[in-house]
């Protein structure tokens, strides 16, 4: 039997090294708060602003943020585990979501995610070795008329046919 | 009578997203005709419309609206764009298409309930539209179609463009709502309901961006023109999202009241190859599926109520096409991962219900399903659900409804298809 | 249940039988109170209301308003939500709220770990109680149960996440109760986890509560883990000896031996909480240090004297000291750690032996301020718990008193020649506070651990810490609070009460119901308060 205890007692964010809020980052939350009665309320628009600047939410920034929202650093980390795209791990430079609603589902979804799968010789939710690409499959996202769809960063591709993958992926250096 | 398009009147127009290309072709001639009523005057026309919510549940509009308390003095109104229900992307064509008029039906709608502030809650996947309604605001704003003193009306409205983060749970109103707030989006126990007690404790109400959409177009031609639409318990053009097995997979607008068969045979030109239906999705997976003999319906609320052949309502009237070679174990499987994967894990029923039912759907998928699990599957879909009080929320009742129904109306094939992988067990994707 | 003065009590029935609530309960706190059983896990008298478990849904008649029928409503009704209407009729044991109990208990243990033969909760636990009651024996899933880690959580806390059945209640006391909001709950759906940002642990002081709370074993208390099975335990009421708060406790032991302390409700004080300083004080009392016989010292060498032989031999020497002496040349200092009935039963002796002994208030222990949480519980910055009973006490004995601080002086200036010390606290507070340059003629010290003080003593009498004797404190408020005794004291330590009180003149057995009464006619009054019960059906 094996017994894993974690350790949450021990800091894992280190004092003294530079901070993820820039001064940019800082002045864009200052604006999202005057649009909310409640620090807490800037709380998603600030995570979504650090991730587009850094690529993910690290604990260093989790712990900036609820110091400058005056929340618990847990409170943040409450809400940030629950979006799925939201990242706490890096992620590649282009972001490849494959959609496995219904619809794509029955119009080749399953082929497609493993055709890419092989192609970028990862695992989902895995990132390329050189660090250009995240795959991840993701529930319906809202283009079924373009069955099998994928997202890449904010780019609709759709309808995909594996023989186009290369094609595609060539656009994202 | 050849129907008049009006929410996709602008799509495929050329400039469609820009304010001039908008107001050129009759945009915001709703507003400021609707700036010189007074918001009771709103609201009445919108009961007057007959118009009933376009987000799924269908609850008429107008009547939602007077749930506000009279004496009110901060509201605020919530667009709710996270549109995310399998099979259903026409608030996206909207936002894609046509963002000024999602705009006046949001601006005129705020006025009618009196709110000094609106968000317009966009799913993050939709990173593009929502770059397309913020270029909206931004110009509405320039124009002085937002902000103080909306065209001399001396009405303020501030709006914000508010992104999700990637959870179909915020498409339910007080999910939104949590969503905002900066807390996990965990719906809330109803009473008190959004109207009451909202967005920061104050009184909200959250509706879907084709609802608003209506809006304009009742305003612009009156509330009877809108019930001379349609049928008379759901009047007014309703955006169809026909996917899967078709030809011409697409979003459509019709009256409400239009037959499916109209819908699958000549909007979406028929299925792809010319083979038989085996299922359709008549309205979002949450509704369920109809099998092959059950099609004879018309895409109305009052035909779906309160339940059709195992389906819940008329949802977001999104059709999903399946065609023979379905394999409904995979189908089956789609659904079961889904409600798993979103189900927001508040209450004990839906959150460990759902998630078991994956795990037997997957187990299946690799060749061990058992015939006792689509019993206990369809056992399961009655123990959970916000409409026997079980739940806090609807998402565990559009989980049971598809997941019922397809236990039971393709039994025999899901026997047939687990014998199968018994023999020769595939990999699951 | 009293209402205020002019407050309608809402009158209604659960399962046919008529019961009555304040406007504004709940259904599920009306029948708790009552003694009806309905079965819930998230819900909590001290935290905001959730409804998420799902698990004390019932069936519900309301009035119809044509009809004036009663009209069951087609919904089951969370009842810790639902608040109490005039005239409902509340259903519990129904086929549907029964077919609704059954589910969502298999939905709680389809992931739960079978742990009970190496669980703590086990025996005070409600997922096996309700699984009993409201659940079935076995498990139809035949797929792996999702688990999730153990995690240490705090200085005091463990965490072990694969039993945890998502209540929610740590991570709303952590919000509400102590403020820190060190827990949340993470991801999603079956995958939810009660977790907390590295290296912001739980440390806040108030953390057993949560051990308490959790109505399963995911939350365990370290100081507890493996000790014991609590179906061995045993609970008495007393009061923690911490601070002048003085939260009611219950002291649990097993025999003689005590296993642990656990807050008792009281709304005037701490309700259900406790501080954890004051949880973990039980240590103190198998501590190698405790003084455990009772000493005098004759030319040089120390004796050893029964527990019968004390008072007498105590006495005695007082009385050679006054006769040596004169009067007020005797001195006694009383402790705050004392209990009011100990406090007047020494004070009545030392002056039935000299008139004018003077009588000394023992050092106090003041941390730098009260410290209050987000929700209420305060810890007094008062470090004793009966200092206000040793300012009530002696301030009513007239005579020659004299403060801690000019002790030392009065030593030094040779004006006492006897001098009696009682201690009792759990650091070395007596041995900080006198410092005794000069030893008087004669020194009796009497406390519960060993110190330099109990060196130069010519007479020791080890001093039980209070589970081991009955009495009362009077905490920072005024409140006057019996605890009764837990476990007996070391063996050959008595309760002080059974040698002092015949000094006193109270010749049958000891218990300190008579020594209220005396006090009561001293004081013109001792009315004890003593804190409403909580239904044993909330947990």
């Amino acid at each position: 039997m094996v017994w894993q205890m974690l350790d949450r007692r021990k800091a894992v964010v280190q004092p003294g090294k530079p901070g993820v809020l820039t001064d940019a980052l800082r002045r864009e939350i200052a604006e999202v708060q005057t649009r909310y009665p409640t620090q807490q309320a800037a709380l998603l628009p600030a995570m979504l602003a650090i991730q587009r600047q850094v690529g993910y939410i690290s604990s260093k920034a989790i712990v900036e943020l609820a110091d400058l929202l005056e929340l618990s650093a847990a409170s943040v980390l409450d809400a940030l585990s629950f979006y799925s795209h939201l990242f706490r791990e890096p992620v590649g430079r282009h972001v490849v979501v494959v959609c496995r609603g219904l619809s794509c589902e029955l119009c080749g979804a399953a082929d497609l995610l493993s055709a890419l799968k092989e192609k970028l010789s990862v695992t989902e939710n895995g990132t390329t070795g050189d660090k250009r690409f995240t795959l991840i499959a993701e529930e319906c996202l809202g283009a079924c008329e373009r069955a099998p769809y994928l997202l890449i960063n904010e780019d609709a591709h759709g309808p995909v046919r594996a023989e186009d993958l290369d094609s595609i992926l060539s656009q994202y250096k | 009578m050849t129907f008049e398009s009006v929410l996709t009147r602008n799509v495929g127009i050329d400039g469609s997203c820009r304010l001039e290309v908008y107001r050129r072709r009759g945009g915001y001639r709703a507003l400021e005709k609707a700036l010189k009523s007074s918001p009771a005057e709103i609201v009445e026309q919108v009961i007057a419309s007959g118009l009933r919510g376009r987000g799924g549940a269908g609850f008429p509009t107008g009547r939602k609206w007077t749930f506000l308390p009279p004496d009110r003095s901060r509201t605020y109104l919530c667009v709710n764009a996270d549109e995310s229900e399998p099979g259903t992307f026409c608030n996206r064509v909207q936002m894609e298409h046509d963002p000024h008029q999602v705009l006046e039906g949001t601006i005129i709608s705020a006025y009618a309930i009196r709110a000094q502030a609106a968000y317009v809650y966009i799913r993050y996947e939709f990173a593009a539209q929502q770059k397309i309604m913020q270029r909206a605001v931004d110009e509405a704003y320039a124009a002085g179609l937002l902000g103080r003193n909306i065209l001399g009306s001396g009405y303020d409205l501030d709006i914000t463009v508010y992104s999700g983060a990637g959870a179909y749970i915020c498409g339910e109103e007080t999910g939104l709502l949590e969503s905002i707030e900066g807390r996990r989006p965990w719906p809330r126990p109803k009473p008190p309901y959004p109207a009451v007690k909202g967005l920061f404790g104050k009184p909200t109400i959250i509706n879907n961006v084709e609802t608003l959409a209506c809006v304009v177009h009742i305003i612009d031609r009156g509330p009877d023109w809108f019930r001379s639409i349609g049928t008379p318990q759901s009047t007014g053009p309703k955006l169809f999202c026909v996917s899967g097995h078709v030809n011409r997979p697409g979003c459509y607008e019709r009256p409400l009241g239009v037959t499916l068969k109209e819908i699958i045979y000549e909007l979406a030109d028929g299925v792809r190859g010319g083979r038989r239906i085996k299922a359709v999705v008549p309205g979002g997976i949450s509704t369920g599926v109809l099998t092959a003999d059950e099609l004879d319906v018309t895409m109305d609320f009052e035909s779906f109520a309160p339940v059709l052949n195992g389906c819940l309502g008329l949802g977001t009237a999104a059709v999903i096409v399946m065609d023979e070679t379905t394999d409904m174990l995979r189908v089956l499987h789609n659904t079961a991962r889904f409600f798993a994967h979103e189900s927001c894990g508040q209450c004990t029923q839906c959150r460990e219900g759902t998630g078991w039912i994956y795990k037997m759907t997957t187990r299946m998928l690799a060749g061990g399903g058992r015939e006792e699990d689509l019993d206990i599957i369809d056992e399961l879909t009655d123990r959970m659900g916000m409409m026997s009080g079980q739940s806090i929320c609807g998402l565990p009742d559009g989980a049971a409804f598809p997941l019922r129904c397809i236990v039971r109306k393709f039994r025999d094939e899901l026997i047939e298809r687990m014998t199968e992988r018994k023999r020769t067990p595939a990999t699951v994707v | 249940m009293m209402a205020e003065a002019d407050e309608k009590l809402i009158e209604f029935t659960i399962d046919g039988r008529a019961v009555q609530a304040r406007p504004g309960e709940s259904i599920l706190r009306t029948a708790l109170a009552h003694g009806i059983e309905i079965p819930y896990y998230c819900w909590h008298p001290g935290l905001s209301v959730v409804a998420s478990c799902r698990l004390c849904l019932v069936e519900l008649d309301e009035v119809d308003s044509k009809t004036g029928q009663l009209r069951r409503l087609p919904k089951l009704i969370p009842s810790c939500k639902e608040p109490v209407r005039q005239g409902i009729a509340v259903w519990t044991k129904t086929e549907k709220v029964k077919a609704s109990q059954r589910t969502v208990m298999e939905d709680l243990l389809l992931n739960h770990p079978l742990d009970c033969p190496v669980c703590d909760q086990a025996g005070e636990c409600y997922l096996q109680d309700f699984s009993y009651r409201y659940g079935s024996a076995e498990s139809r899933m035949i797929d792996p149960k999702t688990k999730q880690p153990k995690k240490d959580t705090g200085e005091h806390l463990l965490l072990y996440a694969d039993r945890c059945i998502l209540c929610s209640r740590c991570v709303r006391f952590c919000r509400e109760v102590s403020g820190g909001g060190e827990l949340a709950v993470i991801n999603r759906g079956d995958r939810c986890e009660i977790d907390l940002f590295p290296g912001n642990s739980v440390e806040d002081n108030l953390s057993g509560n949560i051990a308490d709370i959790c109505p399963v074993g995911a939350f365990l208390d370290k100081d507890f883990l493996f000790r014991e099975r609590v179906w061995y335990l045993r609970p008495t009421p007393s009061i923690c000896s911490g601070c002048a708060s003085g939260c009611t406790i219950w002291i649990d032991h097993r025999g003689e031996r005590v296993g642990r302390f656990r807050p008792r409700y009281n709304p005037a004080i701490n309700d259900y909480w406790m501080c954890d300083e004051g949880r973990y004080l039980w240590k103190h009392l198998y501590r190698a240090d405790r003084l455990l016989k009772y000493q005098i010292g004759y030319n040089g060498r120390r004796e050893v004297l029964r527990a019968d032989q004390v008072g007498q031999a105590l006495s005695e020497s007082l009385r050679r000291i006054v006769d040596e002496s004169g009067p007020g040349r005797l001195a006694v200092v009383i402790s705050p750690m004392l209990d009011c009935e100990t406090m007047y039963m020494i004070c009545k002796l030392v002056r039935q032996i000299d008139a004018e002994a003077v009588l000394v208030g023992g050092p106090h222990l003041r941390a730098d301020g009260d410290r209050t949480f987000k929700g209420g519980f305060t810890i007094s910055a008062e470090k004793v718990p009966n200092a206000n009973g040793l300012e009530m006490i002696l301030g009513e004995f007239a005579g020659p008193r004299m403060q801690i601080s000019d002790l030392a002086a009065a030593l030094a200036d040779a004006r006492l020649s006897g001098v009696w010390i009682t201690g009792g606290y759990f650091d070395d507070t007596l041995d900080r506070n006198i410092v005794i340059s000069a030893k008087p003629s004669f020194l009796v010290v009497q406390d519960s651990f060993a110190g330099k003080l109990t060196d130069m003593a010519d007479i020791v009498l080890p001093m039980t810490l209070w589970p081991e004797r009955e009495g009362s404190f009077v905490n920072s408020k005024g409140l006057i609070q019996p605890f009764d005794r837990a476990v007996l004291p070391p063996m050959g330590v008595v309760p002080e009460g059974q040698w002092l009180a015949k000094m006193v003149g109270i010749e049958s057995i000891y218990r300190a119901d008579k020594i209220r009464e005396q006090l009561a006619e001293f004081l013109g009054g001792f009315e004890l308060y003593r804190p409403p019960k909580l239904p044993e059906l909330i947990h």
